[in-house]
């Protein structure tokens, strides 16, 4: 009897011994695992950026002339608000937010995210929205907005024109904007487990980056490239929608 | 028969414990040994390929931070048309060796703009300046844990030819 006591003494000592290196183990699985996901969404985050600028550079021609008109069905920025603190007017300070257009379809479910349906395709020819749907055993979903700049060559500091400049497109009554123009960019990526019946995002990330117009040497137009060290994870989106940097 | 005859001629508290009792502590501590022995080996195996998982996604998010280097670099045209499919196996990852080696792909698929909609090209068509141009990488990385079972992890990247 004294035996089988001792020998479930020494049990209950290992088992406890055990549990806790059993849970220290459970705990750092579990901390690889919020690592691996977030380095992925941030990827995917990346990935729909990287769409965007592509996007941008097929629509190079529409983005200053056809999109700044009024004109329903065809017009697809419209003016920031100054109070609007939603993704993407809320991502610039509120002192300049109103020199800022936003990217707005009226026909979409989300008006502000870039509809890219009609420049990328599949394999098979159909119109896709995301370049990038998976990644391993994640399902990815992305959108991304935009906010546009013309930029006011005048001042020193390259800010964007206000509605009272009379060289801005409300006042000077051309059909296009001539002058050179940026375009943020935020990246709002999902990332859900692709086993999962109902699509839960386990892990989100958001990315901004800015593009702009350069003509280079020899070249016969301006062409849109990322503007070197504007790129930010800072940013991040509450419930309501809205834009926050850290 | 008489018990009495194979009753132990020693007073009771110096008998001690018998072989019976000796046995059934032996086997429930063996079971219980043996239990905690196997769940700790799966949470050790668990504990390695969560390790390794991590170390397959440094492989891939480095290999795709030196592709994006080469399509922005400085010698961004000619590095960017480079980027071609690739397969390699590889051993360690900076100082440490696994043990088993991890099979990084690199697979590209090329777009060019023609008209309003990017079109599937093959690397045939030199890349042009004024058409804009990108590739869908996907870098999936593979690798065989110590109970013998595939695992593979993907990151995708969308690659331009810089501009600037």
């Amino acid at each position: 009897m004294a035996s089988l006591i001792v020998a479930m003494v020494l049990l209950g000592i290992i088992s406890i011994m055990t549990l806790f290196t059993l849970s220290y183990g459970i705990q750092n699985r579990r901390a690889l695992a919020v690592e691996s996901a977030t380095r992925v969404v941030q990827e995917a985050a990346q990935a729909g950026l990287d769409q965007a600028v592509q996007f941008f550079r097929a629509r190079t021609f529409e983005i200053a002339s056809t999109w700044l008109t009024s004109a329903p069905g065809l017009s697809r920025w419209e003016r920031c608000a100054p109070s609007d603190v939603s993704v993407p007017c809320g991502a610039v300070a509120a002192s300049v937010r109103a020199n800022y257009w936003r990217y707005h379809d009226d026909g979409r479910a989300d008006p502000t995210a870039l509809d890219m349906r009609d420049a990328f395709t599949d394999s098979t020819g159909a119109p896709v929205q995301q370049l990038v749907t998976s990644a391993g055993d994640y399902r990815i979903a992305y959108d991304v907005h935009a906010l546009l700049c013309l930029v006011d060559t005048d001042m020193p500091d390259l800010q964007c024109r206000p509605s009272s400049d009379s060289a801005a497109p409300e006042n000077n009554g051309k059909a296009a904007y001539p002058g050179p123009y940026a375009i943020t960019l935020i990246a709002h990526a999902r990332l859900s487990e692709s086993d999962a019946e109902a699509v839960k995002a386990i892990r989100q990330a958001i990315v901004k980056e800015t593009i702009a117009t350069r003509r280079t040497e020899g070249a016969a137009q301006s062409r849109l490239g990322v503007v070197p060290g504007s790129w930010s994870d800072a940013g991040g989106i509450d419930g309501r929608g809205n834009y926050a940097e850290r | 028969m008489d018990r009495r005859a194979f009753a132990s001629p020693l007073p009771v508290r110096w008998r001690g414990s018998s072989l019976l009792d000796e046995l059934t502590a032996m086997v429930v501590l063996s079971i219980g040994l043996l239990g905690l022995a196997g769940l700790q080996g799966r949470v050790s195996s668990a504990a390695a390929n969560a390790e390794s998982q991590t170390m397959a996604l440094t492989l891939a998010q480095s290999e795709l931070e030196r592709l994006r280097g080469i399509a922005d670099g400085a010698n961004a045209p000619s590095g960017y048309a480079r980027i071609a499919d690739r397969k390699e196996t590889i051993h360690s990852v900076g100082e440490q060796h696994s043990e088993a080696p991890y099979v990084l792909r690199v697979d590209v698929a090329r777009f060019a703009l023609q008209g309003k909609h990017y079109i599937p090209v093959g690397d045939d068509v030199p890349v042009q300046a004024d058409v804009p141009e990108f590739k869908r990488v996907t870098v999936s990385v593979a690798w065989t844990s110590r109970n013998g079972m595939t695992h593979s992890l993907a990151l995708p990247g969308i690659l331009g030819p810089s501009v600037f």
